[in-house]
């Protein structure tokens, strides 16, 4: 049975119920009025990003859940910053998406796309300077000269090799 | 305005928390912002990284990396929280914390906290009347000198645990210089008449300096000696192997003991008669008797003397007799349920045992025999022996090892025995408490 989203520009999405259940607010939403053709409104959710949520949720939607009674494997989990292959070109879209994507994954509760985001923007500031890190971000440096200094002596024994 | 700003804080620690230790240090030196997400004691992006290096078990001989060099001058920054240092000190190798670490100025609650992650609730005795800091250092020093020289001379007597099949804990001590386990445990055996069973070694658990062992001996599932303790021990109720649901039968109440050495249970194809009554017979087989004129089951049967001088057929031969077919016991097996143990957390196992005392999926959970399909019956008979040995912090044993390996790097260094006691036991093992009629210290006298 086809679900109905509604998102915040009004853009209506018709989706099939398992694919909508990859979302746990969905899930618990729709186990909560039972069986109704109401739509479901997402206010936190642009057309464009539940586009791309929906085909995360799609193409993942016989993955078993997460369950939270399994705190060690999710540990593992969270040990690599591995992305799957079709995950990786998934998420290949600009800064702007992906941190609205991010941003859906954490309201429409969906774990491992929330994860697959993290990731990536942790790849993408793995081995860089701070200044590096400053320019991909567009981050201003407020630290005064006083904290500077503190940072330079922190690292002090690094030069000493 | 960075757009890493307009994540939420939950989610930028979530992103944080991925990177290596390097890629940290580098972020909470890019601006005040990411400065105090790092140094936030309940956000702490710190956590994962540094538990991923600690639970690699790096050789002491490999060259240091980046991460690493990071890891012994952690107390240089002030960003990262001092709560990190619990988990520093409780799986760091010993002579990372006493040799190369920058350990600052810590409070007593995190050296109290890293000692009981660490070491067994029975080394508490170590303490005395010293700060938790001192107690920590110097059992760290203990360890370290165990490994690297011959001596006993702290601990002159090792304690060790024994699982008698009645219900009863053990707890034993025998002189640190000459204690071999397995020697111990083969007089258990000899008392117990299972000299000419083989001794079977298996580790239970890895902490990190210390294997919990155990040495017993298997035998079938059917033998009077079965040792309920033990296999409740070795393998809690409910716990398998990843992907393995063995078919088990209820325990039979009525099933007689055989030998220890018997084979699996095994019925007889001769069919029983029923409806015949019951003979003062001490066999099994109930067969209609014939027994010779004036034999004592005769006199039993007649009563009298007149009587037995008329042969007489006894009254139950009047009796139609009914004749089932042949039809061996039948014992329906079910899957067995799997069930989840809560997770040993004090103290705490190495990441390869991380799920103990549920199965901890990969090589390195060695409870199960390699060959282990759910299909094996054998039981642990007789007294088990469980004690502790210490153990170098990159030594952790797989199955890749081979068993031979396995058995023979369990039970190597003789003068690294540690001593294990009932409150270890206790504390590793909680739910054997069900299991466990009593606690006695020495052999008991029979008591």
């Amino acid at each position: 049975m086809p679900v109905l989203l509604v998102t915040s520009d009004n853009e209506q999405f018709r989706v099939e119920k398992v694919v909508a259940q990859r979302s746990v607010l969905i899930k618990n939403m729709l186990e909560d009025v039972g069986e109704s053709d109401q739509p479901i409104p997402l206010p936190n959710v642009t057309a464009p990003v539940l586009k791309k949520v929906l085909e995360y949720c799609d193409h993942h939607q016989t993955d078993p859940l997460p369950t939270g009674d399994e705190p060690s494997a999710d540990e593992s989990r969270k040990r690599t910053t591995d992305i799957s292959e079709w995950d990786q070109k998934f998420i290949t879209v600009d800064q702007e998406m992906l941190f609205e994507i991010i941003l859906a994954a954490n309201y429409l509760d969906i774990k491992p796309l929330l994860d697959v985001g993290c990731k990536t923007v942790a790849n993408m500031i793995k081995g860089k300077s701070p200044e590096e890190i400053r320019k991909l971000f567009n981050i201003v440096n407020d630290f005064t000269p006083e904290e500077e200094a503190q940072i330079k002596k922190e690292n002090e024994w690094a030069e000493d090799r | 305005m960075s757009v890493l700003s307009r994540l939420p804080l939950e989610i930028l620690a979530e992103v944080l928390s991925f990177l290596d230790l390097y890629s940290l240090l580098q972020v909470s030196q890019t601006s005040t912002f990411l400065a105090s997400i790092c140094s936030d004691d309940l956000l702490n992006p710190w956590r994962r990284p540094l538990e991923r290096i600690l639970s690699d078990h790096q050789e002491s001989d490999e060259p240091q990396t980046e991460e690493r060099r990071i890891l012994s001058h952690l107390s240089n920054y002030s960003r990262i929280p001092k709560q990190n240092w619990v988990h520093v000190l409780a799986l760091s190798a010993p002579e990372a914390v006493l040799f190369m670490y920058d350990v600052p100025w810590l409070p007593e609650e995190i050296w109290h906290q890293a000692f009981l992650l660490r070491f067994l609730p029975s080394w508490t005795r170590w303490k005395r009347y010293h700060s938790w800091k001192r107690a920590f250092l110097t059992l760290l020093w203990r360890i370290y000198h165990r490994l690297h020289v011959t001596c006993t001379a702290e601990e002159s007597w090792t304690n060790y645990v024994i699982l008698s099949r009645q219900g009863i804990v053990n707890l034993n001590a025998a002189s640190s210089r000459q204690y071999n386990p397995h020697a111990v445990l083969n007089e258990y055996k000899a008392q117990n008449n299972l000299t000419r069973q083989p001794s079977t070694t298996r580790l239970i658990l890895q902490l990190a300096d210390v294997r919990i062992i155990a040495i017993g001996t298997l035998g079938a599932p059917t033998s009077f000696q079965v040792n309920r303790l033990a296999k409740e021990f070795v393998h809690p109720e409910g716990v398998y192997p990843q992907g393995i649901t063995p078919l088990i039968h209820p325990q039979e109440e009525d099933e007689p003991p055989r030998s220890a050495t018997s084979e699996l249970a095994s019925y007889s194809s001769t069919p029983r008669i029923a409806g015949t009554p019951i003979t003062r017979s001490i066999t099994m087989d109930a067969t209609l008797p014939h027994p010779p004129q004036y034999s004592l089951w005769r006199r039993f049967r007649s009563g009298t003397y007149s009587e037995r001088q008329t042969p007489q057929v006894p009254h139950y031969v009047d009796i139609p007799l009914i004749v089932s077919p042949p039809s061996p016991r039948k014992i329906e097996r079910k899957p067995a349920l799997p069930k989840r143990h809560p997770l040993l957390t004090r103290p705490r196992p190495i990441q390869e045992h991380r799920m103990f005392p549920n199965y901890t999926p990969g090589d390195h959970d060695l409870r199960w025999p390699i060959s282990y399909d759910g299909t094996v019956e054998e039981s642990w008979i007789g007294p088990m022996l469980v004690t502790a040995l210490l153990v170098p912090h990159d030594d952790v044993l797989s199955e890749d090892d081979g068993a031979e390996e396995v058995l023979k790097r369990i039970g190597a260094g003789r003068s690294r025995w540690a001593s294990f006691t009932i409150d270890d036991l206790d504390a590793i093992a909680p739910w054997l408490d069900n299991h466990i009629d009593k606690r006695l210290e020495g052999m008991g006298l029979g008591i």
